[in-house]
């Protein structure tokens, strides 16, 4: 039975903390929701019976991918948080302005992220910040499902007054690094799906269930890959 | 980053009883500090400028010869990008399925 999944972002569109309505409806007929509360967005998704969800931080959150993530910053960093996922816009993205041209303005792309914290000397503050890697979902030709890690961020503060030069050349060698056993780890998820032929693809906040009724989630946190047969 | 002034820096804190040297070195910095009962030491040079806390690269070679032809969308927005822009969004979107209009990568 398709579903009306109705999506209230309490800070902005695609970010934050957001509640999400489901009501399935019969093929063919109609289905409302009603909202008395206040919102900042809103996102309206009329999902079909044949949609296939991949909740991403549910399924990168295991301990062999964790232990991945630990193994590439080694000693240089610590991982302070699990694996995160956002839905970004294009232009949303931190390198868009290197080439804006890379992909549609209204593109969505998920960012897969994490918390880090670097102890420094005595004579610095301690950094702590995120590190980031911002994925492109497609179907082929075929119809397909692929996805590609299409490039990477860091940001964090503290490492003052002197040490930000060596965080930064610690980070600049090691978050480039993970791009390519991330890019094994998604094509090993994406695996499970290969022989299934999709017709659309598309980003959804949260988890992206579709259970019936209300549920509060966490855009920051979590994002799933919908794709319809 | 390579300075022989440090050099110097670390040899005179040595004479002069200085303990727990230490040179932390990066790209564009190079950082002495060292103890003496209550009294520190800290030199730091550096090529100038505010360091940035954040780094953003786009992968160059990833998206070469793949077959990418429907990437992930939210159908039917248009008009200018930006924060402002989505704000006032008053916007609906519709697609059929299978999607009308597949576009292949223009990326080397």
């Amino acid at each position: 039975m398709p579903t009306l999944s109705e999506y209230w972002f309490q800070q902005g569109l695609l970010g934050g903390p957001f509640n999400v309505y489901n009501q399935p409806f019969p093929e063919g007929g109609y289905a409302w929701i009603a909202n008395g509360g206040q919102s900042a967005a809103t996102l309206t998704w009329a999902r079909p019976d044949n949609e296939t969800v991949v909740d991403l931080a549910g399924q990168l959150n295991s301990q062999d991918i964790l232990s991945q993530i630990d193994k590439m910053l080694g000693s240089q960093a610590n991982r302070t948080s699990g694996l995160k996922a956002q839905e970004r816009f294009w232009w949303q993205v931190p390198y868009y302005g290197s080439d804006p041209s890379r992909h549609g303005e209204w593109d969505t792309l998920v960012r897969l992220y994490f918390d880090f914290h670097i102890g420094t000397p005595w004579y610095c503050s301690d950094a702590s910040g995120d590190i980031d890697y911002y994925i492109v979902v497609y179907l082929n030709s075929a119809g397909h499902l692929g996805a590609y890690v299409d490039g990477w961020s860091y940001h964090y503060s503290g490492g003052g007054p002197f040490c930000t030069g060596g965080i930064n050349d610690a980070l600049n060698s090691a978050v480039p690094s993970g791009i390519g056993p991330l890019q094994t780890v998604l094509d090993t998820k994406l695996a499970l799906l290969a022989d299934i032929k999709f017709s659309s693809v598309y980003i959804l906040p949260g988890t992206g269930t579709k259970v019936p009724g209300e549920h509060a989630e966490n855009a920051d946190n979590d994002a799933a890959i919908a794709v319809v047969s | 980053m390579e300075h022989k002034l440090v050099d110097g820096i670390m040899s005179l804190l040595r004479q002069d009883g200085f303990e727990h040297v230490t040179r932390q070195k990066s790209s564009v910095s190079q950082t002495l500090a060292a103890q003496q009962g209550d009294l520190t030491v800290v030199v730091h040079i550096s090529k100038g400028g505010t360091i940035a806390t954040s780094m953003a690269r786009p992968h160059a070679v990833q998206t070469t010869g793949l077959d990418v032809a429907v990437k992930a969308t939210l159908p039917g927005l248009h008009g200018a990008t930006g924060i402002e822009a989505l704000r006032s969004l008053r916007q609906g979107g519709a697609q059929t399925a299978p999607v009308s209009t597949p576009r292949k990568s223009t990326q080397a």
